[in-house]
């Protein structure tokens, strides 16, 4: 049976076009392909974080994401897998790239597998990938593709031929992309909205609910809110048996 | 349908004069704002207690006793009262000394408060806020219904053969709302009990305000309490009004650019927008208020903020006044109106008294506490 994957590409670049824009459409491309080969199909977007630096300020201030910002939102919690690149700036990601991760819902990444990319304008910013961005992933228990992918100036075109040849570019991101496949064949990142909330889906075991007026026990399977479609921020509910710790 | 104000009596700059009110003259405002709210017919006056600058709220019960005598009928509350930091046998016999001394007009929201370091200026543990929310609440239930509780816990000392005194006016303990905008397990402890639930939604769009309230509904349900639709309700609102919105739109903006709360973040356009904040005339604010029904379903007490980002005690005055005289009337006929016979009104004291009588009978007021060697703190085994 074949199944349709949906990749969401995030870009923090800010000129257009833009390096990082470039190497997120390579990531993005060396995905599909990877996909392609593996007979499933993908579909695909593409958000430039720039369109949105007011909305997620507005979003970290105000802790709540505007009308604006809420398709991000759902791109993000209904992707199977998210290519996120950044320019490094001073030894980090962009402030707009982790802006992104400020102000939303942290539980938005978990269990989501995540492909990083990353600019700059030499090699020795490479590490700023593994020692400041995927750390930041790790806490919010995304599901890290191995390789991380940084481009810096000369992989877009180096001076000599042989500069560019050796463990090219291209390389890489197909090297990434078929690492990211791998993840979601093995069904890495399914459900990854389900992924971890057994803290209330267990509850009844333990959390019968009790009347306070009758002492009567009430004897719900779930003792859990029935009605679906609630924000990620809900899914810590815990019922009131349980939290009386009786 | 209840309706009134709340305050969180905060000392604000005003930004277009930067004039700083000093904490008598808000002092003195807050229990203006109340005496004004009676007169111009709104049911309730809320309260928020704070135990750092730049609020003067640290102390609601006398606050609110000292409004109580120079009003009659306004129904006296809180928001919120910290069920976190302050002991509830305390709560128990400050707010039940209220309940008596204003005649039943008291009721309270119950929150955990929002500023981190008041749990260390009380002794209390932050990492502990919705542990100590759930335990000191069951107890101050209890508190007001058991005469003798013996009680023991992780976050006070022992209760043995306990009476909070008074015991609560004709039987019946003040009315108890749990405020929370995130916490979902606060929307669970208001239905568990039974108890209203007030989402002060001021600063979230409604597709928040609605997911918390549909949640304390289904559990409402759940626990026994009656129907859904039946739980009792609680919103917040902010408006600012002039007779021609564009004046209205033109006299805030300072204030909304400034408000510590929301300055620097989004545009008073966006705000306005995705919050309940309405900037313009009293029927637009009547407009949008008549929305939230359809949003939460039909629901008891809409409260408003008034007097916050340093506007003028002129000013709040006069938004007191069209709030009482031109917004509510119009929502009260209105969402009156549309309320189901079956879905109840907003809970005052006469109202639970008569409840509780059809439930259980006329209630015994007599003194039934045994006294004798307790006057002089010993009893005969104590002396022997």
């Amino acid at each position: 049976m074949t199944r349709t994957y949906r990749i969401l590409t995030l870009t923090a670049g800010l000129s257009t076009p833009s390096s990082t824009r470039m190497l997120a459409d390579q990531l993005t491309s060396a995905a599909c392909a990877a996909i392609a080969r593996t007979g499933d199909e993908v579909t695909t977007s593409t958000i430039e974080l720039h369109e949105h630096a007011h909305d997620l300020t507005d979003a970290l201030v105000s802790h709540f994401p505007g009308e604006r910002l809420r398709p991000v939102v759902e791109a993000i919690r209904e992707a199977d897998a998210v290519i996120a690149v950044t320019p490094i700036f001073n030894v980090g990601p962009s402030a707009l790239f982790k802006l992104l991760i400020d102000a939303l819902d942290k539980d938005l990444w978990h269990g989501k597998p995540v492909l990083l990319g990353a600019t700059a304008g030499t090699a020795r910013h490479s590490l700023a990938l593994d020692y400041a961005i995927r750390p930041m992933f790790s806490y919010l228990r995304a599901e890290m593709v191995p390789t991380a992918v940084f481009a810096a100036s000369t992989d877009f075109g180096g001076a000599s031929a042989s500069e560019s040849a050796q463990d090219s570019l291209a390389d890489r991101a197909q090297r990434a992309a078929r690492e990211l496949v791998s993840m979601l064949g093995a069904g890495i990142g399914a459900g990854a909205e389900h992924a971890d909330h057994s803290g209330s889906t267990d509850a009844g075991q333990d959390g019968a609910a009790r009347d306070p007026e009758s002492g009567e026990t009430d004897t719900d399977p779930e003792g859990t809110p029935t009605t679906p479609a609630r924000d990620a921020e809900f899914e810590d509910f815990v019922p009131m048996g349980r939290l009386l710790g009786r | 349908m209840q309706f009134g104000i709340f305050t969180i009596a905060d000392i604000t700059p005003d930004p277009t004069t930067g004039r700083i009110p000093t904490e008598h003259e808000r002092l003195e405002l807050m229990v203006e704002e109340a005496e004004l709210a009676e007169q111009v017919g709104l049911d309730v006056f809320a309260l928020g207690e704070h135990h750092n600058p730049p609020f003067v709220t640290s102390s609601p019960t006398t606050t609110l006793a000292y409004i109580g005598a120079r009003t009659k009928d306004i129904i006296l509350s809180t928001a919120t009262t910290l069920i976190t930091t302050n002991d509830p046998v305390k709560i128990a016999e400050d707010y039940a000394m209220l309940q008596h001394l204003t005649g039943g007009r008291v009721d309270l929201v119950m929150g955990r408060g929002n500023t981190g370091p008041v749990y260390p200026w009380f002794g209390k543990d932050i990492r502990k806020g919705l542990e100590m929310a759930i335990e000191n609440y069951d107890l101050l239930h209890r508190l007001w219904r058991e005469d003798v509780v013996d009680w023991q816990g992780e976050f006070r000392t022992p209760l043995q053969q306990f009476t909070s005194t008074p015991r609560p006016l004709d039987g019946v303990p003040p009315f108890v709302w749990h405020g929370s905008i995130r916490s979902p397990q606060i929307a669970e402890q208001a239905a568990y009990y039974g108890d209203g639930f007030l989402h002060n939604n001021i600063f979230w769009p409604i597709q928040h305000t609605r997911q918390m309230v549909q949640l304390y509904r289904e559990r409402y349900e759940h626990y026994g309490h009656g129907k859904a639709s039946q739980a009792i309700v609680g919103l917040g609102g902010q408006a600012f009004m002039r007779p021609n919105s564009q004046d209205a739109v033109r006299e805030f903006r300072p204030y909304f650019d400034n408000a510590p709360v929301y300055g620097g973040g989004p545009s008073m356009e966006d705000f306005t927008a995705q919050t309940p904040l309405t900037v313009g005339s009293p029927e637009q604010v009547v407009e949008r208020y008549l929305t939230m029904a359809d949003e939460v379903g039909d629901y008891q007490r809409q409260l408003f903020l008034m007097d916050h980002a340093g506007l003028p005690r002129k000013t709040v005055l006069e938004q007191i006044e069209m709030l009482g005289t031109e917004v509510v009337p119009v929502l009260r006929r209105e969402l009156d109106a549309r309320r189901p016979a079956d879905v109840p009104e907003g809970p005052t004291h006469a109202a639970l008294v008569a409840a509780r009588e059809a439930e259980k009978g006329a209630f015994d007021q007599a003194y039934r506490f045994e006294t004798g060697d307790n006057w002089t703190g010993l009893r005969a085994e104590d002396r022997a």
